[in-house]
């Protein structure tokens, strides 16, 4: 190579090693990008859930987190509720390494499943979840029961650790209280309440489950509370940010032994500084990325 | 109030607590009310022991403001008791008033009975108030109770303290926010992406021989990129080439210190060759990394488990 060349070279790889910028939101990874792209990162399709119970919340939790998955998708930070937004369908749903179309995923992919992949890149359209009770069967294999489907999906599709019972019984019952009688055509936007609710009602599922459920939903709830910190502009927020990484981290020390001994002990004391910490947030909620126009400014 | 953790091993002894505790004088203290003794409270005055109750509801209903009143009239009642100070305390945190919370967190640390929790939150609130040196008092007085907590003492009350005093302990260290989003994709050209996919697809389908060519073309088209390094130490690793999976791991660390993917796969080649107490370490290092919890975390915990399992531990 001549000198030349090699400064060439050295300079592209240099540019080409140079970090990118990091994403505001982890849902930029995998949503469309158009010109409402701020407005479909801040609302998503309402949820339309009929019913409520201790194993549809604990389902709710799991079903919006991360946890339950493993391998390239947990890594990245997918989801049931990534593709499946609210329970229907995200319209945006884009990612390179799974779909050719927004709105399309390869659940055949060799990218995120060791035994699935078939070796066709074939996304297909994703489907809506609501009334899923009222279905015979289930996927592209026709599985004729939601569980087996369900516990499919975790370990076989995105190399999930095997669910915990109650954690597989509280999916299956959120997603058979999703009830087209229930839903509404207006999207629902993301807010701090909603993300702050998603905090909570992870903490309280835990808080009935088994010590094993408890653990993975804790951190669903680890994972609830970065959805509200990457909405908080730095340096402006950056003693909330700072505040409720403390917190994400208490419920990880949570985690380690007795994990319902552990939250009996801590669960008041911890909510209370939560709420103290979303409440203060919520006076200049304005100024976060929770407002479309704050993260529209953002995102170019 | 089942939600209040410790509050029903308490409940039915808790108004019994506060009519004794409340002398007439500290009663008179808290707005009126005469009354002391055994024989109830006077029908003139507020009842501790119903204020407590409907405080400690409010709590769990995180209405804070209804608690911190109602718990205001039970503290008044029995300023010494450590239940009602850490309850009230917690109502005055929860309705971010955290100058107020100080004065019953300090009360409720007082005795021996206090609840592990209670030192914790009153560390927490003097950091909030910018008091560092006494936050570091707590957290001292926390490791003094647990170096005390013997047989009698009792194995959940050894785990409360433990948990409390760790959950201090990082928040005084406050290590920085980390930042939530996974930037797992890799970044840059295009063509980097696809080769970098491909390889991955190739290691889920354990042909490591084609995905190290794969990730080597990554390589060529991205640079020395810390996540390509890292999967290059893995195919390696995957084909038995343990030294040289290692310098790649390090190469990938020697770029970014904090890669949750290196640090995590380091840890299993760790626990592959052995060397238990590394591959724990880089557990620990993970749970730092990873505040919000983290596939990788979770992937390494599940590898130190199932080697402890095999180990008979």
């Amino acid at each position: 190579m001549t000198g030349r060349g090699a400064g060439i070279a050295l300079a592209f790889l240099l540019i080409a090693a140079a970090p990118s910028s990091t994403p505001v939101l982890r849902a930029q990874e995998w949503t469309h990008r158009t010109a409402t792209f701020a407005q479909d990162l801040t609302q998503a399709p309402a949820e339309c859930l009929a019913r409520s119970g201790d194993d549809i919340e604990v389902g709710r939790a799991l079903f919006r987190s991360t946890a339950l998955f493993g391998g390239p998708a947990a890594r990245v930070g997918l989801s049931c509720e990534a593709c499946h937004a609210g329970g229907r369908i995200n319209a945006q749903f884009h990612l390179a390494e799974l779909s050719d179309a927004p709105g399309t995923v390869d659940v055949t992919s060799e990218w995120a499943s060791k035994v699935r992949g078939d070796g066709v890149r074939n996304p297909v359209p994703i489907p809506d979840l609501v009334g899923v009770r009222d279905r015979a069967s289930f996927g592209g294999k026709r599985e004729p029961s939601l569980e087996v489907f369900v516990r499919g999906v975790i370990v076989e599709e995105f190399q999930g650790p095997v669910p915990t019972s109650a954690a597989l019984r509280g999916l299956i019952a959120y997603l058979r209280a999703l009830d087209p009688a229930a839903c509404s055509v207006t999207p629902h936007p993301v807010t701090l309440a909603t993300a702050a609710d998603d905090v909570r009602r992870a903490v309280a599922a835990a808080d009935g489950a088994d010590s094993a459920t408890a653990s993975v939903l804790l951190y669903a709830a680890q994972d609830a509370v970065a959805r509200i910190v990457e909405r908080l502009p730095e340096p402006q927020f950056a003693r909330d940010r700072a505040a409720l990484t403390l917190l994400a981290r208490d419920l990880g020390a949570l985690r380690a032994g007795d994990v319902r001994v552990n939250l009996g002990d801590a669960r008041t004391g911890w909510m209370a500084r939560f709420d103290a910490t979303v409440r203060r947030i919520g006076k200049r909620e304005a100024r976060t990325y929770f407002n479309p126009r704050v993260l529209a400014r953002a995102l170019r | 109030m089942a939600r209040f953790g410790w509050v029903p091993a308490l409940a039915l002894t808790l108004a019994a607590a506060l009519l004794v505790s409340a002398s007439p004088s500290q009663a008179s203290g808290g707005g009126g009310g005469g009354g002391g003794g055994m024989s109830g409270p006077s029908s003139s005055g507020p009842d501790p022991a119903k204020a407590y109750q409907e405080g400690v509801a409010a709590l769990n209903a995180r209405d804070y403001a209804t608690a911190a009143s109602k718990l205001r009239v039970a503290a008044d009642a029995a300023p010494t008791n450590a239940t009602v100070n850490y309850a009230y305390g917690l109502a005055l945190v929860g309705a971010n008033d955290m100058r107020g919370a100080r004065r019953p967190l300090e009360r409720a640390v007082r005795g021996d009975t206090a609840p592990a929790d209670a030192r914790k939150q009153l560390g927490l609130v003097y950091l909030q108030l910018n008091d560092r040196e006494k936050a570091t008092g707590q957290l001292t007085a926390l490791a003094t109770a647990l170096a005390a907590c013997d047989t009698a003492c009792g194995d959940q009350r050894r785990l409360q303290l433990q948990t409390a005093h760790d959950a201090l302990k990082l928040a005084i260290e406050a290590p920085a926010a980390a930042q939530p989003t996974t930037g797992w994709l890799l970044p840059g050209p295009a063509e980097g992406r696809a080769a970098y996919a491909e390889g991955v697809g190739l290691v889920n389908q354990a042909r490591y021989g084609e995905a190290l060519v794969a990730f080597t073309r990554t390589e060529t088209a991205v640079g020395p990129h810390p996540d390509v390094l890292n999967y290059l130490g893995f195919t390696n690793r995957k084909l038995g080439n343990y030294d040289t999976a290692v310098g790649y791991y390090e190469a990938a660390l020697a770029i970014d210190p904090d890669h949750r993917g290196a640090t995590e796969y380091l840890g299993e080649l760790y626990l592959e060759i052995g060397r238990f107490a590394d591959a724990q370490r880089q557990l620990a290092k993970l749970d730092t990394l990873c505040p919000y919890g983290c596939a990788e975390r979770e992937e390494l915990a599940r590898w130190v488990a199932a080697r402890d399992v095999a180990a008979g531990r």
